[in-house]
């Protein structure tokens, strides 16, 4: 590194001290252990790989079932739906309520796509009248 | 120096040089759970919103909130004739709390996704805006915007060394469809973790509700 690259690490670092910008970073011990959950959205975003995007999450989720370890929220959900569109719909509505145990918050959906699946509609498919609402999700 | 030649990542610590924030909408509407809606982009760089996709649900999720599973929404958003981020964006956002049952929603606009060429250096530039709206009053929660970039080295003070790094970081910036990835993960970790300015931490975070003093109401 020469000088001039020495004397840019300092100015960037004294003005970020100036702002007393404490940049915590990411927490030391991540909440979740998140297996190859980004590669799959890297492989379904970016290079548009389906296989990929289905051996990248039953990697995470079947890995996690194995070690205990604390799966990441989307995960099961993805799985679910990814179960879903090869047409193992038992599987699929396990994964649904896994995510909506592990993860309370997403409740609310996981039932509608659960309900929707039960009834022999898509998980996808929005009800012809397009309110999507009921009781329980505006809760 | 030899010919080694160095990449500086430069924290534009502008968002966070602001005055001091105050969290009284936020905590007003305390959001447990986060849906990310498509990005919109705001550059001529067409892939920009699918790399950008793919940095978000981490730093967001380990912050600690439950964020929605970014292909499902996707899947579901598509269904209700919404594939693009600009529709999305310009839905009334009681609607996502219908849909899809959560708290708040994130905005995420993609503002610069560049190379630039400054006499022989190159400087990768990724600049995001995020606006955290609550889905039952359609407030703002939080907002932020962050550019994170990278220079290419002056390869060592000859122009010879200046060319070749020039060079290679171009070759490199062609090759790699990643490398803007680095700059959009460090821009998400600016905006959601930099205390005093970033989210609170969620429910699912050690700190929650114990982290009040650095985020004051």
């Amino acid at each position: 590194m020469t000088w001039a690259g020495l004397g840019r690490v300092l100015v960037v670092s004294l003005a970020a001290l100036g702002c007393g910008a404490a940049v915590t970073g990411c927490a030391p011990r991540p909440l979740y252990d998140w297996g190859r959950y980004e590669e799959s959205l890297q492989a379904s975003y970016v290079s548009h790989d389906d296989d990929q995007v289905w051996s990248g999450l039953e990697a995470t989720v079947t890995a996690a079932e194995r070690s205990r370890h604390r799966l990441p929220p989307g995960a099961c959900a993805e799985y679910g739906f990814a179960l879903y569109r090869r047409g193992d719909r038992d599987r699929a509505i396990t994964y649904f309520e896994r995510e909506a145990q592990l993860f309370p918050e997403s409740k609310p959906l996981m039932d509608k796509l659960i309900a929707k699946i039960r009834g022999g509609s898509s998980p996808d498919e929005q009800p012809p009248d397009g309110a999507g609402t009921d009781g329980e999700a505006a809760r | 120096m030899t010919g080694r030649w160095c990449i500086v990542l430069v924290v534009l610590a502008i968002a966070s040089c602001g005055p001091k924030r105050h969290y009284s909408s936020y905590y007003a509407h305390e959001p447990r759970s986060i849906l990310v809606v498509p990005a919109l982009n705001e550059t001529t760089a067409v892939e920009a919103q699918a790399v950008y996709m793919t940095t978000v649900s981490r730093p967001l999720a380990e912050r600690g909130f439950y964020v929605f599973p970014l292909l499902l929404t996707e899947a579901l958003l598509r269904d209700l004739g919404l594939p693009e981020a600009g529709l999305v964006h310009e839905m009334p956002v009681e609607r996502f709390r219908d849909l899809f049952g959560a708290d708040a929603v994130l905005f995420v606009t993609i503002k610069d996704w560049s190379n630039k060429y400054i006499v022989v250096q190159s400087s990768t530039v990724v600049k995001v805006s995020f606006v955290l709206k609550d889905t039952r009053t359609g407030a703002v929660l939080w907002e932020s915007t962050q550019s994170a970039a990278r220079n290419s080295g002056d390869g060592g003070g000859s122009v010879i060394g200046m060319l070749i790094a020039a060079a290679v970081t171009y070759a490199v910036n062609e090759m790699t469809e990643t490398d803007y990835r680095p700059l959009a993960q460090q821009a998400n970790v600016q905006a959601f973790y930099v205390r005093g300015v970033g989210l609170p931490a969620g429910p699912y975070h050690p700190d929650f509700a114990k982290d009040r003093s650095y985020y004051p109401p």
